[in-house]
């Protein structure tokens, strides 16, 4: 059994309950394969950095889960019929680090995030390396 | 840290010496030596969530700033690429951004 967690980006039209109901059938899914789902956190209502089916933000959730592989081939082939899953990845977890709680909100959807630690010197240098290219 | 120069392979040029993927040849070799700074604090995440984290590593267009230029070590510079890639597949981060 390895740990996995998994990111899920729910379409941002759907309620708070269709997703509570929509992860309870993903814990379902991952029960049934002999899975064992640790922690679920809920990011909610973010803004995604590049449209995604028109839509710019989306309903953000992380599943923590010990499972094998089936498990997650099982996940993720539940996930791709979904309508309402805009994105998913499933990872291998490091035992390490806890899944956060949702970063705070930015003020406008669409601006760079701010950074703990400025590298503005490395934009700077960036210069040469933007030299034109054909987009 | 030094990047590899084409003046090593065969077919050397003679240009004077400066890093060898340079535009402008006649740069020397210059900027203070940048340590890695994953290394340098050992408890900075390199985690496709750390989102803001990573985004100091991306350039203005949204690209993978190379470790000659944050002067990431080799080993942290392959996990951050990867969590990047990951976080830009979660939406995260852009695969690109548009100049305007």
């Amino acid at each position: 059994m390895q740990l996995y967690e998994a990111m899920i980006v729910y379409h941002p039209d759907t309620g708070e309950a269709a997703v509570k109901e929509a992860l309870e059938r993903v814990k379902q899914v991952i029960a049934g394969q002999a899975g064992e789902v640790t922690q679920v956190v809920e990011w909610g209502l973010k803004d995604l950095a590049y449209h995604i089916k028109k839509q710019r933000r989306g309903y953000y959730a992380i599943l923590e889960f010990k499972g094998t592989g089936v498990t997650v081939s099982e996940l993720e082939r539940n996930l791709r019929i979904s309508d309402r899953v805009l994105r998913y990845i499933t990872v291998q977890a490091d035992p390490a680090r806890p899944p956060l709680e949702a970063p705070k909100p930015r003020r406008e959807p669409g601006q760079e995030p701010e950074v703990e630690l400025g590298e503005e010197e490395a934009l700077e240098d960036i210069g040469d390396l933007e030299t034109p290219e054909l987009s | 840290m030094m990047p590899n120069k084409p003046a090593a392979e065969g077919g050397a040029r003679k240009a004077p010496r400066g890093r060898g993927d340079d535009k402008n040849p006649f740069r020397r070799r210059g900027g203070r030596r940048k340590v890695c700074r994953f290394c340098a604090e050992k408890t900075l995440p390199i985690d496709y969530k750390e989102y803001r984290i990573l985004a100091s590593f991306i350039s203005e267009r949204g690209k993978i700033i190379p470790s000659r230029i944050t002067g990431n070590c080799a080993r942290h510079q392959r996990r951050l690429t990867s969590a990047i890639k990951q976080a830009r597949v979660a939406a995260l981060l852009p695969f690109a951004l548009v100049r305007s």
